[in-house]
């Protein structure tokens, strides 16, 4: 995962709890712990899928997110580690 | 029961099996799809709801007679993919790969086609006979979206039957279309991915093809490929050189892609739905979309504000059916039921009345256990379930929840605790991980139940005020925290955050929900009653035989010297294992009066209160915490929960001393 994230380290790719509600952007990648990265995968957040941030809850909470037509909550942490280049950029 | 021909097993255990059927149909599909409500279409009452074998995941089976002819439907759990993330995939795999049923249905939600294909690809790489069961293709079209079943089929080669199963709409064609299934046996046709990924497949199913697997070749190369532990450890002895094969070629995939070999296959199965899905699917009303009630609704459900004021008013409103409404009911059904023989426990004169009233007592318990408060609880769980309600309350608490290592989803067991702790802790099994589960039901008995809230109330509301015994509520969720975040930090094990669908908003099928309610009261009166009529009948008699004496004498250190209450008190506890509101119901036996508060000092009665709020689950919950996590735990959250209200009760004595 490492040299994958080097290999991106040029495209501006931002972690997706860093998108705005009803902002979109498509997946670069994801990290974090090996079963979590599968059990997003198999929800349907895979690379270059479009997906939107549908609401942040406040204080850090879970936040929902549109892929696929289905809405999908996710606590804080685990969204962090989806990494998204935003609509728009280049 | 109906229809269960001579089964002998399903009504005494409630873990039995429908025997005698012609053929085997399960039923498989993301949550969420209304695949409950095509299990109740297709089957009637007689449904059996109980656990996979030594697994705590639910089993649902029921019976569908279809032109003379029985078949079993076994509803396997709602799962997005047969990976090992949790127990509900590893179970369901295994039931369709190891147990072969004639044929599969598998459900999908129209209006989220991508998804669901991407779970019906993995049945094909089963090689199970299917039909698919397009669902909710009303709302599908409100959505705007038309499907090609036509189109669908060919793709996929597969049936395809449009239904609204929740208004019973297409269920008979699907019945027939899998009945024509079930006969040929075809399994689906092959349906190949990338080259890359293919080409390896084929190399691994050509070094299977000399040993004898159980689980079809095809898979099991995939699932090799994806590096699948469980499929990983059959190989370990049996034929290590095919894990090595594995690996070099999963290796070789992830150096193309740069990604986990198993991330690869998922997106290649995600494409692949993609591209079908692409091919179907058709926009019937273009422009911009009407906002959805889903979309209304949630801006208060999740509001900052509103939706905590929601979940909590929701909360309250369950707590306030257990603690008004429910201890009426209550009330009510001891009093008719008391005209046959009384409630109190009989403790002395001829042993075969102590029994027969112990007994009695034992089962007047249940009865004003089940239908006051736990039936109606069911049922407003089932309702919020249903209504895609829960999963806001999960989201809105999360956050809190999150420190004792949980996620929202517990706050369900948590509240059901407040009813009895009984199906609480069955409810745990929503947890992911096992740790998650253990550590949820640990809390849970700490919670108190409506038998306990009878002590409180009879002790401390009746005889100090209504501020001490909500203190102990209020100290009693302390309790919970504090020990929650401790068992957290010292049991080992992995926790998983909050990561789940959200289902749109509908209203609730009566139908749907009160089988549910029902099939899931039935498995647990087959662990109440017996806890109750054998336990009151047996502490009954063992007193008034003058057995417990020597235990109460035994325990008058602790229960005297530690805790500061009356000789008897040892007692009570022990009558108070069988059920809680014992140790009240004993109390004013033995001292021939109901007037607490000339027997006992206000300091005794909030140490008694607090004590029996927090000493032993009960016999039914113990049975319960057996069945699910195995006497192990059981009984290390029973020591535990002695501990704790041991050292409390100890120290609320030495420090309520000091001021009353």
């Amino acid at each position: 995962m490492q040299k994958y994230k080097r290999h991106h380290a040029n495209s501006d790719f931002i972690s997706i709890t860093k998108l705005k509600p009803f902002q979109k952007g498509f997946i670069a990648f994801l990290s974090g712990n090996r079963k979590i990265v599968q059990r997003l995968s198999d929800l349907g957040l895979i690379r270059k899928t479009e997906v939107e941030v549908i609401r942040k809850t406040p204080l850090g909470g879970p936040i929902e997110v549109l892929v696929r037509r289905t809405t999908i909550a996710m606590a804080r942490d685990i969204a962090e580690n989806i990494f998204v280049v935003p609509v728009g950029a280049k | 029961m109906i229809g269960c021909g001579d089964c002998k097993t399903c009504h005494s255990s409630g873990k039995g099996s429908i025997k005698n059927v012609d053929y085997i149909i399960a039923l498989a599909g993301n949550a969420n799809v209304g695949k409950s409500s095509v299990f109740n279409q297709l089957t009637g009452v007689d449904q059996i709801i109980g656990n996979w074998p030594g697994k705590t995941v639910e089993r649902a089976e029921g019976l569908l007679l279809h032109k003379g002819q029985r078949i079993k439907i076994v509803d396997l759990p709602g799962i997005y993919s047969f990976s090992t993330y949790s127990m509900e995939e590893i179970v369901s795999r295994d039931f369709i790969a190891l147990e072969k049923p004639d044929a599969v249905v598998n459900v999908i939600d129209a209006s989220a086609l991508e998804r669901n294909l991407f779970f019906t690809l993995q049945l094909i790489e089963l090689n199970v006979p299917l039909v698919i069961a397009l669902n909710q293709t009303d709302l599908m079209e409100k959505k705007g979206l038309s499907i090609d079943i036509k189109k669908l089929e060919e793709a996929l080669g597969v049936p395809v039957v449009s239904t609204v199963a929740i208004k019973g709409k297409g269920i008979l064609q699907l019945t027939e279309r899998a009945m024509e299934i079930l006969k040929d046996k075809k399994p689906p046709k092959i349906l190949k991915y990338g080259m890359e990924i293919e080409q390896r497949v084929e190399k691994l199913v050509a070094a299977l093809g000399k040993l004898d697997m159980e689980y079809p070749p095809r898979w099991l190369a995939i699932k090799l490929l994806e590096k699948d532990t469980e499929i990983e450890k059959l190989f370990e002895k049996v034929a290590p050189k095919i894990l090595e094969l594995a690996a070099t070629l999963a290796a070789e995939i992830e150096q193309i892609h740069g990604e986990t070999s198993s991330i690869v296959i998922s997106g290649e199965r995600y494409h692949k739905s993609d591209m079908f899905a692409c091919a179907v699917l058709k926009t019937t009303r273009f422009g911009p979309q009407k906002r959805s009630l889903t979309e209304t609704l949630d801006d208060i459900a999740l509001h900052p504000i509103l939706g905590y004021v929601a979940a909590v008013s929701v909360i309250g409103g369950l707590l306030a059916w257990t603690l008004i409404v429910g201890a009426q009911i209550s009330t009510y059904l001891q009093n008719i039921l008391s005209l046959l023989e009384q409630y109190e426990p009989v403790i002395s004169g001829p042993i075969q009345s102590i029994i027969w009233n112990g007994a009695f007592t034992g089962f007047v318990a249940g009865v004003t256990l089940i239908i006051p408060y736990v039936l109606p609880f069911y049922f407003i769980l089932a309702v919020l379930e249903d209504s895609g309600y829960l999963t806001r309350i999960a989201v809105m608490l999360d956050r809190g929840l999150h420190k004792l290592g949980l996620h929202g989803k517990a706050i369900i067991p948590a509240i059901l605790g407040y009813g009895c702790n009984v199906p609480a802790i069955y409810s745990c099994r929503i947890m992911e991980t096992p740790k998650q589960k253990a550590i949820l039901a640990y809390l849970v008995t700490m919670v108190p139940c409506t038998a306990r809230t009878v002590v409180i109330l009879g002790l401390v509301a009746t005889f100090v005020n209504v501020w001490w015994a909500l203190a102990l509520y209020v100290f009693d969720i302390l309790v919970i925290l504090v020990l929650g975040r401790i068992a957290f930090k010292a049991m080992p094990g992995e926790a998983v955050g909050l990561l789940m669908e959200m289902p749109d908003y509908h209203v609730p099928s009566a139908k749907v929900i009160l089988k549910q309610t029902w099939a899931r009261v039935k498995s647990l009166l087959v662990i109440v009653f017996p806890a109750y009529i054998v336990g009151s009948a047996a502490v009954q008699a063992l007193y008034s035989l003058g057995v417990l004496n020597p235990i109460n004498a035994a325990l008058t250190p602790v229960t005297v010297g530690w805790l500061g209450l009356p000789a008897i008190a040892g007692i009570l506890l022990i009558f108070g294992i069988v059920r809680k509101e014992m140790t009240v119901l004993t109390l004013a036996v033995i001292f021939h009066t109901t007037n607490f508060g000339s027997i006992m000092t206000p300091v005794q009665l909030i140490v008694l209160a607090l004590v029996s709020m927090l000493y032993i689950p009960c016999l039914a919950t113990i049975f319960t915490l057996e069945a699910e996590f195995g006497w192990k735990k059981a009984i290390i959250i029973t020591v535990a929960d002695c501990g704790t209200a041991i050292i409390l009760g100890g120290l609320a004595l030495r420090l309520l001393s000091l001021f009353m």
